[in-house]
């Protein structure tokens, strides 16, 4: 599974297919899950706030294969905090469409009041439920995560999802996800530190 | 998919770029809160009654003059701090943290003050039209606390007031406020356009402290434009432009509508008339030239006037005391947002339970709304707001003294130097006329205790500050950096990134 496909399935009501967190803060986690699914791909590096590629082979999937092109192409940005606010833009629907071709979702067009809107429904709901319901029970059982799983946990919390998925979590929760995320390497914890940074912010924005 | 498969060597700049801001949505932005109806129907008219000082049209020409100079500095400074939305960042970059940490609480004391004063006036404005449409009469408080709840769910819900609804209100305002000045001076006392609240001698009267505070309450929001810092088009220009043009716009409405009031009054009258007809006054004139629905159009307008300006200061404290929870300057509990709407519900019903306080006890004790609510503690949150304007002035310049790279001596020393002693005086003037702002015996306890409140604040954010100094070093360390740096309030460890200094921060004394 991909870090951005199990965020996306979190976030969204499973029967409605409603985002459950404010579209900002949505947007800025998927981000940085698609930033950490080139991490962990090896593609990508952060150290200081500031990106570089590797070098190593794109990613098969088609969307990480975009980035990876983008992030080549414009080698004057190499702020992350840059790239974040970038991807956080187009992210939500972009994850959208790589799930909805792997036939995991599928897009419903409701009519509204003024114009219509896109929801997407998942085909399966208990493949959508799963991503929520595992991380769950690994955090609330103290399982050892792997970086996929440490990430994915820091992303919701960063993103003040926490209460989202752990619905009766509490400090001892917290301290899971806490040394989960310790134990990733430093390109990792710094998208989170940066994410959380940037979700603050968004709040903070009158706009 | 919106992305086109063609990548340009700049998208995401350009991408970013194309979601800037100009000039023009950065006055609108910081105009949107001005609310002027509020200010020319409220405060002009009860300053003119309480004061009994007619000098308040030359006081805002003053003071605009002193703000933009106080900008100069300020914007600049704006350009190479991040997190560059209070005051207290900014303080706390020139002079310290625990500097900082004071004006931090002066802050949220003075904006706390200026939300809650307005519940005062609510009732004032709407009870009037709710009893000639509705037949309802009902007290102040009643009125007040429907406002209160309206206020506190927009705020836990992040119900921003839509931008176009503020924007058509505004415009609405300022037209009103224009028709009623053109027509009173249509209408001058005795057929003589008297420019006497215009002449200069007014600012060396006795009492001017008290005219320079209440003019001070009427630019309140001109702060915030430095907000849209690191959003706007051309940060050189943008923001500094737009300061600049907010408070000419405020100041040319503010002295157009204050001079007329006493043009139509006649200058001997207009304290005695406001005394009588309290914040009526403005009305009474409109009736009286222009006749009733003008009146009724001002009136509506100045009641939505009001609610929007307690809407603003009310999500301007509530981001205010999240952004010092995600410092853990306040408990960090403060810190944290609601998932589905991302607002900063626990901030926001802080500042609700201070107002429901205040209202309840000013019902209790049956305090008088308009003087005693609205008034003092509008231009005690005015008063706190000069004197953080005063102590920014000072940080701008110790700033500038440790980091000169990129501003010319005019933005980094003289205007900054200039202001500060400007301001400082504006200050002591105040302090030494708040019997008079507030019109009370000059030995009356409230003239100290009032302005007080802030060395109070103050002295409790530099006790703090020391606390948290000897107990928490981690997070006395990153006072300052607000919520726009890895503040690690969920689940980050930041002992684990101590050694990776924020990019473009420059480091704290």
């Amino acid at each position: 599974m991909l870090l951005a496909n199990d965020f996306f399935h979190i976030v969204h009501d499973v029967g409605s297919g409603k985002l459950r967190l404010n579209s900002r803060a949505a947007g800025l986690g998927l981000a940085g899950a698609l930033l950490g699914e080139l991490i962990l791909n090896n593609n990508l590096h952060v150290a200081s706030g500031t990106l570089s590629l590797t070098g190593a082979q794109p990613p098969a999937d088609d969307l990480g294969y975009r980035i990876v092109r983008q992030l080549t192409a414009d080698q004057q940005t190499r702020s992350l905090r840059t790239w974040l606010a970038f991807l956080s833009q187009s992210a939500l629907e972009r994850v959208a469409v790589r799930l909805a071709r792997e036939g995991e979702i599928e897009p419903v067009k409701s009519r509204k009041l003024f114009g219509s809107s896109v929801r997407y429904l998942p085909v399966d709901p208990k493949v959508a439920a799963w991503p929520s319901d595992r991380l769950y029970g690994l955090v609330n059982r103290g399982d050892p995560l792997d970086f996929h799983d440490a990430m994915l946990a820091g992303l919701v919390a960063v993103t003040g999802f926490t209460k989202g998925v752990w619905w009766d979590g509490d400090a001892v929760t917290l301290r899971h996800i806490a040394a989960a995320v310790g134990s990733m390497p430093m390109s990792m914890r710094e998208v989170l530190a940066h994410t959380e940074a940037a979700v603050g912010d968004a709040t903070l924005s009158p706009r | 998919m919106s992305h086109s498969s063609r990548l340009g060597a700049d998208r995401v700049s350009r991408t970013l770029a194309s979601n800037r801001l100009g000039v023009p949505a950065v006055v609108f932005f910081v105009l949107s809160a001005a609310t002027p109806l509020t200010v020319v129907a409220g405060v002009v008219t009860t300053g003119f009654a309480v004061t009994g000082i007619i000098g308040l049209p030359i006081a805002f020409v003053a003071i605009a003059l002193l703000l933009a100079l106080f900008s100069v500095g300020y914007v600049a400074m704006s350009r190479h701090i991040t997190n560059a939305g209070a005051f207290y960042t900014y303080v706390t970059h020139g002079l310290g943290r625990p500097a900082g940490v004071a004006a931090a609480y002066m802050a949220l004391l003075a904006y706390n003050l200026l939300q809650v004063g307005l519940y005062g006036i609510i009732g004032i404005a709407a009870g009037p039209k709710l009893d000639e449409w509705f037949g309802i009469t009902v007290d102040w408080w009643v009125i007040a606390l429907v406002a209160w709840a309206i206020v506190g769910i927009l705020g836990v819900l992040r119900i921003d007031v839509n931008g176009t609804i503020l924007a058509v209100l505004l415009l609405a305002e300022m037209a009103i406020i224009l028709i009623y000045a053109l027509a009173s001076l249509g209408n001058p006392a005795g057929d003589d356009v008297s420019f006497e609240a215009l002449q200069i001698g007014n600012l060396f009267e006795s009492g001017v402290g008290a005219i320079l505070v209440l003019a001070v309450l009427g630019f309140v929001g001109f702060e915030a434009s430095v907000v849209y810092s690191e959003e706007s088009r051309d940060p050189k220009r943008t923001i500094a432009l737009a300061t600049y043009i907010s408070i000419a716009v405020v100041a040319a409405v503010y002295v157009l509508a204050s001079w007329a009031m006493t043009v139509a009054a006649g200058p001997d009258n207009i304290v005695g008339m406001a005394q009588e007809l309290q914040n009526g006054v403005i009305f009474v004139q409109a009736d009286e030239f222009l006749g009733g629905t003008w009146v009724d159009i001002g009136e509506v307008l100045f009641v939505t006037s009001v609610f929007a300006a307690m809407i603003s200061f009310h999500n301007t404290v509530a981001r205010y005391v999240f952004a010092l929870g995600r410092e853990r300057v306040l408990p960090s509990v403060l810190g944290r947002t609601s998932p589905s709407s991302g607002a900063p519900v626990a901030a926001s019903i802080v500042q609700s339970v201070i107002g429901l306080v205040v209202i309840v006890i000013y019902a209790a004790f049956d305090l008088d709304p308009l003087v005693e609510l609205f008034f003092y503690l509008g231009t005690t949150g005015g008063f706190g707001v000069l004197t953080l304007v005063a102590l920014t002035s000072v940080a701008v310049i110790a700033f500038f003294a440790r980091h000169p790279s990129g501003e010319n001596v005019w933005r980094r020393a003289i205007a900054p130097v200039l202001a500060m002693i400007l301001l400082v005086i504006v200050v002591i003037l105040a302090i030494a006329n708040y019997d008079i702002l507030i019109g009370v015996a000059s030995d009356a306890p409230e003239r100290w205790i009032l302005p007080g409140l802030f060395v109070v604040a103050a002295g409790a954010g530099l006790l703090w500050a020391q606390a948290l100094k000897t107990s928490r070093p981690d997070v006395y360390e990153a006072i300052g950096r607000g919520a726009n740096a890895a503040t690690g309030i969920s689940v980050l460890d930041l002992s684990a990134q101590e050694d990776e200094p924020e990019p473009g921060q420059p480091s704290l004394r």
